[in-house]
């Protein structure tokens, strides 16, 4: 058991779940600025602490994601390449809207808490936030897509069956 | 009756020239990285070769384009309240006019 837990497969597999089922969590998060800054008047210290907050969850999937591809690169990606291309491909752009959603997402945070008590800063910070938002639900669904392929047992799964004696 | 800053007349917060820093390294970052990875795809060579490279472009161009967008959010930084002001009303149309295009070169250039 202890030897199954420390394997790189099962690790990889792990963390690439908990990458993907927290981007979505992150990404509804993400969704409460757009639609709460879009409301006019002040928004209120919660709304802005929510923002804040929803900046910083999508921030976790995104870091976990960037420290599982080094492993993706070196196990999963060849044999990708080789068997799946628009699969592999469909990750590079997942790899790159994820980046955009992070940078977006945290600027809209910074935006509204520097300036973000008025008209201007709050609908400033939402494009940002709504930008951010497209960006990770495009990076959702190719990410959903990609993970049912881009996994460490793929090279196993794609030669086919086995047939056990 | 509080003394109004240029550009802040809106109650804008303490200082808009941080959220003007703020939006333009968000910008930056975004433009920046699909530059770089626009030129990448320029230059490289064949989709298997790249795997033989010893150091990663993606977390390359992610530190380069963090380092643009530091060095852009430091210049807008340096604006007056008036000009920082502009910038953030024009944020609702800058924003998706730099990030639109940049995601889908992304798709279309993975």
């Amino acid at each position: 058991m202890v030897s199954t837990l420390l394997d790189g497969a099962f690790a990889y597999a792990l963390l690439a779940r908990m990458h993907g089922l927290f981007g979505f969590l992150g990404l509804a998060l993400l969704l409460h600025p757009v639609v709460g800054l879009g409301r006019p008047g002040r928004p209120t210290r919660g709304a802005r602490w929510a923002a804040g907050l929803a900046a910083a969850l999508i921030s976790g999937p995104v870091l976990l994601g960037w420290s599982l591809y080094p492993t993706y690169r070196q196990a999963v990606k060849p044999g990708l390449l080789r068997d799946a291309l628009p699969v592999a491909l469909a990750f590079e752009t997942k790899e790159h809207l994820g980046a955009m959603c992070l940078a977006l997402a945290l600027g809209g945070a910074a935006v509204l808490f520097a300036a973000g008590a008025g008209p201007v800063g709050r609908r400033a910070a939402r494009a940002l936030f709504a930008a951010a938002f497209a960006c990770g639900l495009g990076a959702g669904a190719l990410g959903l897509g990609v993970a049912a392929v881009a996994h460490p047992g793929w090279a196993r799964i794609s030669a086919g069956p086995t047939t056990r004696r | 009756m509080s003394a109004v800053r240029p550009g802040a007349g809106s109650g804008d917060g303490p200082d808009p020239r941080l959220a003007a820093a703020a939006l333009v390294g968000a910008l930056a970052f975004v433009a920046s990285y699909a530059l770089q990875r626009l030129a990448d795809a320029a230059t490289e060579p064949p989709v298997g070769m790249v795997l033989s490279q010893a150091t990663i472009p993606y977390f390359w161009r992610l530190g380069f384009a963090a380092v643009h967008a530091a060095g852009a959010a430091v210049a807008a930084g340096l604006l007056g309240p008036g000009r920082s002001h502009r910038l953030l009303v024009a944020a609702p149309w800058l924003v998706p006019t730099v990030v639109a295009p940049a995601a889908l070169a992304m798709a279309l250039v993975p």
